[in-house]
């Protein structure tokens, strides 16, 4: 597998794009211009249902995950006070001198470029993991990235054709909050991708009304059922936009400001989705490192620190927020002064349902018996376990379903504990459990159908559907 | 057997503007202003067009020489653009054990994702062409069924594009075993499912002492996807061992891996020094040939296979007809495929002529770059116009989540109509659509009046609802560019 397989560099704008909108029409906001293309770029997002057991007044449980692709370095994050010394040596030229970093804890200090993150976890609502790696340690974007988001235990083919957050919307009951019959699953990101419904917004389009209006129009007079897809659309595209608080995203945001503003809007709406998943690339540094994540994390910051206010006292306490990446770099500066693909990196934990303060996971060390192969910092903090502890704690998926459906063969990967401030669904979530028994009910082993589902066949195809209804099999 | 005889018999009141309109969007790419009213002109001439354009395979052939490269690069290089093979050579060049900033400095090479642009704008050239798409469609459909994502690594990425234009273009309307044989062929396909270090254990390599220390064994990654994907399809009655014994069959289907030989180097070869030895049993059948030639007998034993013709009639159905194909339909496509040896231009043909193929009302969403492509064809950009934009074509359809040559796994984007059907995607296409349309009228300074436009590109079909709603806003003085924004967001576009 190449070391270098630099997919997801933002693309430059073409300048017929541009000059098309520079030319455009005063009465057109929906040009596709530079904004939109690297809002675009910098992610897709789409949200799933509300459970519908965790609707109970005041305890809805909100879940996003941002997914940091392209490798973010840990080491660049959080530097370890106590391993210092091997730390500097191993990143001549890069190493963070402590007088530049932001005090942090005992044996931290953190980037100076993530103030906001600092106060907000000093103040409780906020946590780190060291050393966090999904299970496939293999230096690949591709592959890692496919690992993290499909819940696999390992590398191999890509049998698996669904995402692990699609896999959990399907155990849990349908919600009320957003009608099933209209939305359905969208492609990417590949953690939601499968059969349940989930729901797409493209944050970089701005949508013209001038054009929604007659086609709202058109396709009722014509009575054809894309007035209802339209209209969906439409609902999401305005309260991602302005919300019910009616605050709007400034014309300046930049592309992932303007996503995470739509996703606190969308998250603590009534009617809102209360599972989201955003991703923004940028973070593959293997060149002129310190200067980027300088830019990249301030930028983060500011978009974490946004979408917390935005979110509102009230909705905040019941969220968490997980910002992971498929893996880490490094742990020496390579020739260009910037970092190659490694194995372990940061996880950031946010919101007011998180047990803020604290930094989980074990320090593996620097040393270089510590290290792979002598050169990456090990994952002592299996991604799933974190996973597995939200999903557990805060939104009350039983542990069968866990080790099973939504991370196949992960029994022995236990959630990590104590996420929480308090786990916000507890163990009263009947209906989940209901699911869980019906499921483990259907089929004789579940832990066998996960297998099968892992090793093909696809059990969810057009085909195999055909075939099964006539009988071809 | 002659067309006039296997004619379809329009339905009652299934005038010709109705059977051009299925054709274009059903079968094609959408109309143009130059074949929609000809189309449109007779009962019969829509299916015709169809016709004519399966009997003309060379059509659908994008020559090396028609792949423009950053002509400053080739030029660098005395020669390569004169030779025939330059643009795989290019290609393999940029594979991925040779691929750094040091040896693309040395040997000019372009980017990989040069590479690919540069193919994916030969291929939207390509689709101004035909009067009404269908060939070009089929391509799609099986460039789709053999998916390979070039994100994949940087030896894919600038071979995916060669994999399309050397592979499938000549193959879509000749015998499905010679498609199969030339897809395993291909270092792009050899590349994506992990096979040119798949080596048998057995094996002159896999016994050294290097291939013991190092575990070689086979790779069952293509293997299984040949079975589950590409042939007999889930469900399709082979098992486990025959997923091991096909991948040991192809151990040694490899490519050339020597950076100092450019002239073969990244190409497809078979290495013995690789291959398990000694025969295997695929699907019951034992094969016995010491070399490539077992993995081509595997081949022709699959393609003749009746699970496959089901599958590949059932897809055939699915993409093209109707979410949900009945059995009936799937089993006399079936049989063509199996009567005529797996002819793909006489499957082609009996396609046309599957019960509810040239019916109304049309309910399943146009995919994002067929949508996309009717808009290219209905605006009446130029072909350098187009190759000159084909960039900012290709971002868009990578936003509407369906990037070419860009799945992320191996099984091709499904043509269920509900992964195509999402509100935030659906709400976005008239945004990429006031796009496409400020690409003609503001960069290429189209003049277009919109509602002649929409007569004439859907001559008999617009409907009142359409027909009005443009009216109104034309008297409301909105922009011309919006009323065909609406045009193409209209259902007689957006539907198939």
């Amino acid at each position: 597998m190449s070391d270098h397989d630099h997919d997801h560099e933002t693309p430059t704008v073409p300048q017929h794009l541009l000059d098309a909108a520079a030319e455009g029409c005063a009465e057109s906001r929906a040009l596709i211009n530079r904004r939109n293309l690297l809002g675009l770029s910098a992610g897709l997002f789409a949200w799933a249902h509300m459970p519908r057991h965790a609707e109970a007044a005041g305890t809805e449980p909100r879940l996003l995950i941002v997914n940091l692709a392209g490798a973010l370095d840990g080491l660049h994050v959080a530097v370890p006070l106590n391993d210092y010394a091997n730390y500097t040596s191993l990143r001549a030229g890069l190493a963070l001198p402590k007088n530049l970093l932001l005090p942090f804890t005992s044996e931290y200090a953190l980037n100076a470029a993530m103030p906001k993150f600092r106060d907000v976890f000093l103040a409780g609502d906020a946590a780190l993991v060291q050393a966090i790696a999904p299970p496939l340690q293999i230096s690949s974007h591709f592959e890692c990235q496919y690992n993290l988001e499909s819940g696999l235990p390992g590398g191999g083919p890509r049998s698996c054709t669904t995402g692990w957050m699609n896999r959990l919307l399907n155990i849990l009951p349908a919600g009320a909050a957003v009608k099933t019959d209209a939305m359905h699953v969208g492609p990417t990101p590949f953690i939601l991708a499968g059969p349940a419904p989930v729901l797409s917004w493209l944050p970089g389009i701005r949508s013209n009304s001038t054009l929604t209006d007659p086609l709202t129009s058109l396709y009722h007079r014509a009575g054809n059922p894309l007035s209802v897809v339209l209209g969906e659309g439409e609902r999401t595209y305005r309260l991602a936009e302005s919300g019910a608080s009616g605050t709007t995203t400034p014309p300046t945001a930049s592309p992932l400001m303007r996503s995470f503003l739509g996703t606190a809007r969308l998250l603590k709406d009534p009617a809102g989705p209360r599972i989201a998943v955003l991703s923004t690339g940028g973070w593959d540094t293997h060149a002129t490192q310190a200067s980027i994540l300088t830019t990249k994390l301030s930028e983060l910051d500011a978009c974490l620190d946004a979408f917390r206010i935005e979110m509102g006292e009230a909705a905040w306490k019941t969220t968490a927020v997980v910002c992971v990446t498929e893996m880490g770099r490094r742990a020496y500066v390579n020739g260009t002064t910037g970092t190659d693909h490694g194995v372990a990196s940061v996880a950031f934990l946010l919101g007011g349902a998180i047990n803020g303060n604290k930094v989980f996971g074990s320090w593996p060390g620097l040393a270089n018996a510590d290290l792979v192969n002598g050169a990456s910092l090990r994952a002592t903090t299996d991604m799933r376990a974190v996973f597995k502890g939200l999903l557990q704690d805060h939104l009350g998926v039983p542990r069968t379903l866990l080790d099973t459906e939504v991370f196949p063969a992960s029994q022995t990967v236990a959630p990590m504990q104590d996420l929480l401030k308090a786990p916000t669904v507890a163990s009263a979530s009947p209906a989940l459990t209901m699911a869980a028994a019906s499921s483990m009910a259907t089929t004789s082993s579940r832990s066998a159908r996960s297998t099968e589902t892992m090793a093909s066949p696809r059990r969810q195809t057009a085909l195999a559907r055909f075939r099964r209804k006539n009988g071809l099999r | 057997m002659s067309s006039r005889n296997i004619r379809p018999a329009p339905a009652a009141g299934f005038s010709p503007q109705a059977q051009a309109h299925v054709a274009f969007m059903r079968f094609g790419l959408g109309p143009k202003m130059a074949s929609a009213a000809r189309l449109a002109a007779a009962s019969g001439a829509a299916y015709d067009a169809c016709l004519r354009e399966i009997a003309n395979p060379g059509a659908l052939l994008i020559p090396d020489e028609q792949v423009i490269f950053n002509q400053a690069l080739i030029n660098l290089r005395p020669g390569a653009a004169q030779k025939p093979d330059a643009v795989l050579n290019y290609v393999n060049c940029c594979s991925a054990s040779a691929y750094s900033p040091q040896v693309q400095m040395t040997t000019l090479l372009p980017e990989p994702a040069e590479v690919m642009s540069t193919e994916f704008i030969a291929r939207y050239a390509k689709c101004i062409e035909p009067e009404v798409g269908f060939a070009e469609r089929l391509v799609h459909f099986w460039s789709n069924h053999f998916s390979i994502n070039g994100a994949k690594d940087s030896r894919v990425m600038p071979t995916v594009g060669h994999f399309e234009r050397s592979v499938i273009r000549p193959h879509v309307l000749g015998k499905f075993a010679d498609l199969l044989k030339a897809v395993y062929q291909h270092p792009a396909m050899i590349c994506y499912l992990d096979n040119q270090f798949s080596t048998g254990e057995n094996s002159t390599i896999g016994k050294s002492a290097w291939g013991k220390a190092n575990k070689l064994s086979h790779n069952e990654n293509l293997g299984r996807e040949i079975l589950e994907l590409h042939t007999l399809g889930a469900y399709g009655g082979y098992t486990q061992a025959d997923v091991v014994s096909l991948s040991k069959v192809l151990t040694g289907w490899s490519i050339y891996n020597d950076i100092k030989k450019l002239e073969t180097y990244g190409q497809f070869r078979f290495d013995p020094g690789r291959h398990e030895p000694g025969p295997q049993t695929v699907l019951g059948v034992t094969y016995s040939q010491p070399d490539m030639t077992q993995g081509l007998a595997v081949f022709d034993a699959l393609a003749a296979h009746p699970a496959t013709a089901q599958h590949i009639a059932f897809k055939l159905i699915q993409h093209f007809i109707t979410d949900e194909p009945p059995v009936a339909a799937v089993q006399k496509l079936a049989r063509v495929f199996q009567r005529t040896g797996g002819d793909l231009w006489a499957v082609a043909r009996a396609l046309l002529l599957v019960d509810g193929a040239w019916t109304l009302p049309m309910t399943r969403l146009v995919q994002p770059l067929h949508w996309q492509m009717s808009m290219v064809r209905g605006l009446g950009f130029s072909k350098n116009s187009v190759m000159q934009k084909a960039r900012g074509f290709h971002s868009i359809v990578g936003q509407l989540s369906q990037p070419t040559w860009g799945r992320i796994t191996p099984d091709g984007y499904p043509d269920d109509d509900y992964y195509w059907r999402n509100p935030g995607f659906v709400f976005a296409r008239k945004d990429f659509a006031f796009g496409m349309v400020q690409n003609a009228l503001g960069v290429d300074k189209m003049v277009i009046d919109p509602e002649a436009r929409a007569a004439e590109l859907l001559p008999g079909v617009c409907s009142a609802a359409l027909t009005s709603t443009m009216a109104e806003m034309k008297t409301k003085k909105i922009y011309a560019g919006s009323r065909l924004v609406v045009l193409f967001s209209s259902p007689e576009y957006m539907l198939r």
